[in-house]
C-alpha cells in the first residue's frame, strides 16, 4: 500500500490528479446541479473528444517534439468523411478511409519533424490541412448525415454514451502501448535522451514517425466522432480543439521536453478543462470572465507542476 | 504537506473568482452598458413596428435610420434584388470582404458583382488572403485607390484598424461604404443589418410565440465583439416588455456550433424547464438544436441569425423556430446602388447609417416563410 502511494506521488500525474479531485469537490459545493449523475455523464461525453486528441498528442510530446496540427487534422478528416458519406459511401468504408488519411498525415508530419523543429513543421502543416479542409468543403457546411453514422457520436450503450466508450478504449490502448510495449519504452527513452538513444542504435526516426502516426490517427478518429456528434461538418470545427489539446496534455504533467509524463495525467488534464467550462456555465459566470478563468487554471496547474519538480530536482542534487 | 496546502489555497482562489462572478450575475443580466440600453430603450418604446435604432458600441457614430421598403433605391431581398439605377459613366467600384472562406462573405461579394452587371459598372471584388486581416484590407483599399476606384465598399474586419484606409480614400476623393461592422467614424454610408434591431426583432417574435411567458437561454457571441454585444442588447431589451419572460442563463458559445452544443448541454443540467433558446448566430443555435435532440428534449423554440443553409433546413424540419435573414447578397447590392446613384447625380443617402434588411423587409424565416425563402430568394442560392 505504501509502495502504491509512493509511486502515485512520484508520478508526473500526481498534481493534476489532485487538482482534478479538488476541482470536483469545489464544484460540488458551489453548484448542486454539478453533482448529478446526468451532469457527470455530460462531462465525460464532452471530454471524450479532447481525451482522444490529447492522449494521441501525449505520444508526440513524450518524444520531445510537438504537433500543432491536431485540431486541423480532426476537422479535415471529419469533413472528408462527411463528404464521402453524403456521396453514398458505406459508413464503414468511409471511416476506414478517414483513419488512413490520419496515417498519411502522421507520416508527413513525422517525416518533416525529423528534419525541422516539430513546432514549426506542424504549424505549417496545420495551415495546409486547414486549407485543404476549406477546399474539400468549398466554404459550405454539410448537415444531416445518416443515423448509421451519427449514432457513433450521439448513441448510447446502455446508460453510457458511445463517445465515452470510444474514448475509454483509445485511452486504454494508448496507456498499454506507451507503458507496456517496446515501442512505448523507446518513445520514453528517446524523449528523455535523444543522443543516448541514437548511440544505443535505436531506429530513432521510426520511433518519432510512429508517435506522429499514433497522434494523427487519434486526431482523425476524434474528427469523425466530432462530425457524428454535431451531425454536421464544417472546415473550421477543429479550431476549438487546437491548443486546448496541448493544454490538456501539459496540465496533465507531460513534459514538453519529452520523456516524462503519460496518458494518466492527460486524462486528468482533459477532465479539468472540461469541468471548468461546465461549472462556469452552471454558475453563470459572465462570458467576459470565462477566458480569464480558463487561462488562470492552465497557468496555476502548470506552475504548481513546474515548481514542485524543480524542488525535487534540487533535493536530489 | 506544506506543498499540499498551497495547492488547496490556489484552488480556493480560483473558486473565489468563480463565486464573485456568480454573485454578479444573479439578475441574469449584467453585460449591457447603461448608456447603450437607455438610448436603445427609448426609440424601441415609441416605435411599435420598427424598433429603430441603437447607438453603435463606439461613440460618435450615427444611429440607424430605418427607411420603409419603398424609400430604398432597390426592391426585393436576397437574390430577388433589383434596381432602376444605371451607371451614367464608367465607374470602378471596389468591394473588400473579410475573408474568402465564409459563404456569407462570398455571397456579399456576389451581390456587388451582380450589381455591377445590372447597373453597368466595373466591380472589383477582393478579400485578404489571411482571413479577417484588417491590415491587408487597408492595403487592398490603397491598391483600389491607385487603380482609380470611384467608390469602395468594405466589410471591415475591425472598426479602428480600417481607418488608415478610410482616410486615404477620403483624401483621394473616393467614397467609402461599410457593411456590417462600421469604421470608427462615419463614412459616406453604412448599411447591412443593425445588429441591435435583429436581436430585438427575433426576441420579440419568440416572446409573442411563447405567449409572453417562459424561461430563455441566450448563447452569446464572443466576449467583447461589438456586433454580438449590440445584438444581445436588442434581445434583452425586447424581453423587458414581457414580465413573464425570464432569461435564466446567458453564456458565450463564441458563434460556434460545437460550443453551442456543449454549453447548451451544460445548461440543461441546471435548467430543466426551458421554453426558448436564442443563439447569437445560426451556428450556435444549431449546436443548441443538436444538444436538445441528443437529450431528447422537445418543444423548445430555438432561434438564430443569418438565414444560413443549415438554419433554413432546420426551420423546414421544425428543429428551429426562426432565423433572421441578414442578407449579405442584398446588402452588397444596395451599397453599390447608393454609390452609383451618388456618382450619377450627387444624391447623398438620407442618413449615414441606413440598415438593410430591417423588419420592414420581411427578414424572418419561420415555418410560414421558409419554403419560399429556400425556393425563391435565399442569399445562399447565389453562391451554390
Amino acid at each position: 500500500m505504501k509502495n502504491l502511494w509512493q509511486s502515485i506521488k512520484e508520478s508526473r500525474a500526481f498534481y493534476s490528479l489532485i487538482g482534478l479531485v479538488v476541482l470536483v469537490i469545489a464544484s460540488s459545493i458551489i453548484a448542486p446541479s454539478f453533482r448529478t449523475v446526468n451532469n457527470m455523464i455530460t462531462i465525460f461525453r464532452q471530454a471524450s473528444l479532447l481525451l482522444i486528441l490529447s492522449s494521441g498528442l501525449t505520444a508526440v510530446l513524450l518524444t520531445g517534439t510537438m504537433d500543432l496540427s491536431v485540431g486541423a487534422t480532426a476537422g479535415f478528416v471529419g469533413c472528408v468523411v462527411a463528404q464521402l458519406i453524403k456521396h453514398d459511401m458505406n459508413v464503414a468504408v468511409a471511416t476506414l478511409i478517414g483513419l488512413l488519411i490520419g496515417v498519411v498525415i502522421g507520416l508527413i508530419n513525422g517525416t518533416l519533424a525529423g528534419i525541422l523543429p516539430g513546432f514549426i513543421a506542424t504549424y505549417g502543416t496545420n495551415w495546409v490541412i486547414a486549407g485543404l479542409g476549406i477546399v474539400v468543403m468549398q466554404g459550405a457546411v454539410i448537415y444531416d448525415l445518416p443515423p448509421a453514422f451519427t449514432q457513433l457520436g450521439v448513441g448510447y450503450l446502455g446508460a453510457i454514451p458511445n463517445l465515452v466508450i470510444f474514448a475509454s478504449v483509445v485511452v486504454l490502448i494508448l496507456y498499454i502501448l506507451l507503458s507496456n510495449t517496446t515501442l512505448g519504452r523507446k518513445i520514453y527513452q528517446y524523449g528523455s535522451n535523444p543522443v543516448a538513444a541514437k548511440y544505443a542504435a535505436m531506429p530513432t526516426r521510426r520511433v518519432v514517425l510512429s508517435a506522429f502516426v499514433i497522434c494523427s490517427v487519434c486526431a482523425a478518429f476524434a474528427g469523425m466522432l466530432m462530425t457524428a456528434r454535431l451531425n454536421a461538418a464544417d472546415a473550421a470545427m477543429g479550431d476549438t480543439y487546437g491548443l486546448q489539446t496541448v493544454a490538456a496534455a501539459v496540465i496533465g504533467g507531460t513534459s514538453q521536453k519529452g520523456g516524462e509524463g503519460g496518458v494518466l495525467g492527460t486524462i486528468a488534464g482533459a477532465l479539468i478543462l472540461t469541468i471548468v467550462v461546465n461549472i462556469m456555465n452552471l454558475t453563470g459566470i459572465p462570458s467576459q470572465a470565462q477566458g480569464l478563468v480558463i487561462g488562470s487554471v492552465i497557468i496555476i496547474m502548470v506552475l504548481i507542476d513546474t515548481i514542485t519538480r524543480k524542488r525535487q530536482e534540487s533535493k536530489m542534487n | 504537506m506544506k506543498k499540499f496546502s498551497k495547492l488547496v489555497l490556489s484552488f480556493l482562489l480560483v473558486g473565489t473568482v468563480g463565486l464573485v462572478g456568480c454573485s454578479n450575475n444573479n439578475g441574469g443580466t449584467s453585460t449591457a452598458t447603461p448608456e447603450a440600453t437607455q438610448e436603445a430603450a427609448a426609440p424601441a418604446a415609441t416605435q411599435e413596428a420598427a424598433p429603430a435604432a441603437t447607438q453603435a458600441a463606439s461613440t460618435g457614430l450615427s444611429k440607424a435610420t430605418v427607411l420603409s421598403a419603398d424609400q430604398l433605391p432597390i426592391t426585393g431581398i436576397g437574390t430577388t434584388v433589383a434596381t432602376d439605377i444605371k451607371a451614367k459613366g464608367s465607374y470602378k467600384i471596389g468591394y473588400i470582404a473579410k475573408n474568402t472562406t465564409n459563404p456569407y462573405m462570398v455571397a456579399q461579394s456576389a451581390g456587388v458583382a451582380k450589381a455591377g452587371e445590372d447597373m453597368g459598372f466595373e466591380a472589383i471584388t477582393q478579400a485578404p488572403s489571411t482571413a479577417d486581416s484588417v491590415e491587408e484590407q487597408v492595403k487592398l483599399m490603397e491598391n483600389m485607390i491607385q487603380q482609380g476606384a470611384n467608390a469602395i465598399i468594405v466589410h471591415c474586419a475591425d472598426s479602428n484598424g480600417i481607418m488608415p484606409g478610410v482616410r486615404a480614400a477620403q483624401e483621394a476623393g473616393v467614397i467609402v461604404l461599410t457593411i456590417g461592422t462600421p469604421a470608427a467614424e462615419d463614412t459616406f454610408l453604412r448599411t447591412g443589418v443593425d445588429y441591435y434591431e435583429t436581436g430585438y426583432t427575433i426576441a420579440k417574435d419568440m416572446a409573442e410565440e411563447l405567449g409572453g411567458k417562459g424561461n430563455i437561454i441566450i448563447l452569446e457571441g464572443p466576449a467583447g465583439a461589438a456586433n454580438a454585444i449590440e445584438r444581445l442588447n436588442g434581445i434583452k431589451d425586447a424581453f423587458k416588455d414581457y414580465p413573464g419572460i425570464e432569461i435564466v442563463a446567458s453564456q458565450t458559445a463564441n458563434f460556434k456550433r460545437t460550443e453551442g452544443m456543449s454549453v447548451t448541454e451544460n445548461l440543461l443540467q441546471k435548467y430543466t424547464d426551458v421554453q426558448g433558446i436564442i443563439g447569437a448566430n445560426d451556428e450556435s443555435a444549431l449546436g443548441a438544436v443538436q444538444a436538445l435532440k441528443a437529450a431528447g428534449v422537445e418543444g423548445v423554440l430555438v432561434s438564430g441569425f443569418d438565414g444560413s443553409v443549415d438554419a433554413a433546413n432546420a426551420v423546414l424540419n421544425g428543429d428551429m423556430f426562426e432565423s433572421y435573414n441578414t442578407d449579405p447578397y442584398g446588402s452588397g447590392y444596395i451599397a453599390a446602388a447608393y454609390a452609383v446613384r451618388y456618382l450619377d447625380d450627387g444624391v447623398e443617402p438620407e442618413a449615414k447609417f441606413i440598415p438593410f434588411p430591417t423588419s420592414n423587409n420581411d427578414p424572418l424565416i419561420n415555418s410560414s416563410t421558409v419554403q419560399s425563402y429556400i425556393d425563391e430568394y435565399a442569399w445562399f442560392n447565389a453562391v451554390q
